[in-house]
């Protein structure tokens, strides 16, 4: 089996699989003399970009090092009787030389070798597989620690937190001035295919509120929400107001819709200060809109 | 439309949202240690977050799970305090197992139905490729809730020395 675009001894594009560990990237030339080195053994399982989405035995490759070894062979690597490299054509070629008797050890050894190999290659796939398809899955309840965590950070306390079933629901309150931060959250692309298509989408709705002292302020904005459900559906960019007559707070409130990939990556890296910036200025717009409308 | 404010519980008072205080301190605690959460879990009294804590050789997640006991009345505050359990259970993941871990694990979880479920002490499970170890405590919430960053501070203590203890149990059951 032959590797086409192979590329420049030292250019850093390897990675080896080892005892369930990926590492690399790597260059050729590392890898040839680890080799050597007995550090690694030809077994391994090693990947680089013209090999796509596939990973390879090293032992099934002799190509990817033959440019390396030096004009005599000067390593268990090159010597015939215990060739890690021979591709399972190659063995077989080998041993029908062998008129009669049971195959070399080293042989058998490299075929088991070879096969454990795909087949740890196959379970380290299949978890591959099923971690894409939970993170696609779990990604809202990654975001929404996010939001909880920045705003925290922005010196709120989580008050209350619920969940429907589709949507979550948070509730903070600054201990010190008493207002609080409300968000709705719904994840919209909870499935892989959808996520890959258009990314991590969710749905919010944020919402700021103060406490009225004067009750007439709440029955006001009552009143104001009542207008807003005549609003046939909700728009980014709308605001809404509500009001709770138990607590006395009135609430500006916004929808928007939210690419998660702009905070949460693939390896679960989140873009904290990115969150707590864009929350802030979602509060900081409802908080004038809010004094602005209901200024006792 | 608009109205979601009334899924909250509106809390009369701030002592009845303590535990969700605590719990937003632990999501916080968790992410700064670089845990994320996956899993949200609310209940009126009992609240259960899951983190998954990849960047760690051994866990594969850790769950927290807090239970109210006192302190949502004025006078059982006053007289008790804030008092909650907390189990921490972490998870070891396998990417292979066979049978023989299944029937090693049986006995564990055989012995396990005898065992009582005492406070403090370590508990082991297992469910397919997982192994889970848990320890449940008891905890007054008024000394991580309500002290500004010593409270913080103490609360990320309490977590990450509690991980790492049950990170020592499951090691033996980390296969390569």
């Amino acid at each position: 089996m032959s590797l086409s675009d192979l590329p420049a001894p030292d250019a850093e594009t390897v990675y080896v699989h080892v005892d369930g560990e990926r590492q690399g990237p790597m260059s050729r030339r590392a890898l040839y003399e680890s080799i050597r080195a007995g550090r690694l053994d030809t077994s391994a399982l090693f990947w680089l970009p013209s090999l796509g989405e596939q990973w390879a035995r090293i032992g099934d490759h002799p190509d990817l090092v033959a440019d390396l070894r030096p004009a005599v062979p000067d390593t268990p690597f090159e010597t015939p009787e215990t060739h890690p490299t021979e591709s399972l054509a190659d063995q077989t070629a080998v041993t029908s030389t062998v008129p009669t008797g049971p195959r070399p050890a080293a042989t058998v050894s490299t075929e088991d070798d070879r096969l454990d190999g795909i087949f740890s290659s196959l379970v380290e796939q299949s978890w591959d597989y099923l971690q894409e398809h939970r993170f696609a899955s779990h990604i809202d309840e990654v975001f929404l620690g996010a939001v909880i965590t920045s705003t925290l950070d922005a010196g709120y306390s989580l008050i209350d937190l619920s969940s429907d079933g589709e949507n979550h629901y948070l509730r903070f309150e600054n201990l010190a001035d008493g207002s609080r931060v409300v968000v709705r959250l719904r994840h919209l692309t909870g499935d892989l295919a959808a996520a890959k298509v258009l990314g991590q989408r969710a749905s919010a709705v944020v919402g700021y509120g103060e406490k009225m002292a004067n009750a007439g302020t709440v029955v006001s904005a009552l009143k104001a929400e009542l207008k807003s459900g005549f609003m046939g559906s909700s728009e980014p960019g709308s605001i809404a107001v509500d009001g709770d007559l138990t607590s006395g707070y009135v609430y500006a409130q916004v929808d928007l819709f939210l690419n998660i990939d702009d905070y949460v990556q693939p390896d679960y890296t989140t873009d904290h200060a990115r969150l707590s910036e864009h929350l802030a200025s979602c509060v900081h717009a409802l908080r004038k809109y809010l004094r602005g409308r209901f200024a006792e | 439309m608009f109205n979601f404010i009334t899924k909250f519980a509106h809390n009369a008072e701030l002592r009845e949202s303590k535990d969700e205080i605590m719990v937003g301190e632990i999501v916080r605690a968790m992410a700064r240690r670089g845990c994320p959460s996956i899993g949200f879990n609310a209940g009126d009294d009992r609240q259960r977050i899951r983190f998954l804590t990849h960047t760690d050789p051994l866990l594969h997640s850790v769950f927290v799970t807090l239970d109210r006991r006192t302190g949502s009345g004025m006078v059982s505050e006053a007289l008790l305090g804030s008092k909650a359990t907390l189990t921490l259970t972490a998870e070891v993941k396998n990417k292979l197992s066979d049978p023989d871990d299944l029937v090693s694990m049986y006995k564990t979880d055989l012995a396990n139905l005898f065992k009582l479920p005492v406070v403090g002490g370590v508990k082991l499970n297992h469910e397919l490729n997982s192994v889970f170890a848990s320890r449940t405590q008891i905890i007054e919430i008024g000394h991580y809730v309500g002290r500004g960053v010593e409270g913080v501070d103490a609360l990320g203590v309490f977590l990450n020395t509690g991980i790492e203890e049950l990170a020592e149990k499951l090691r033996p059951y980390k296969k390569a």
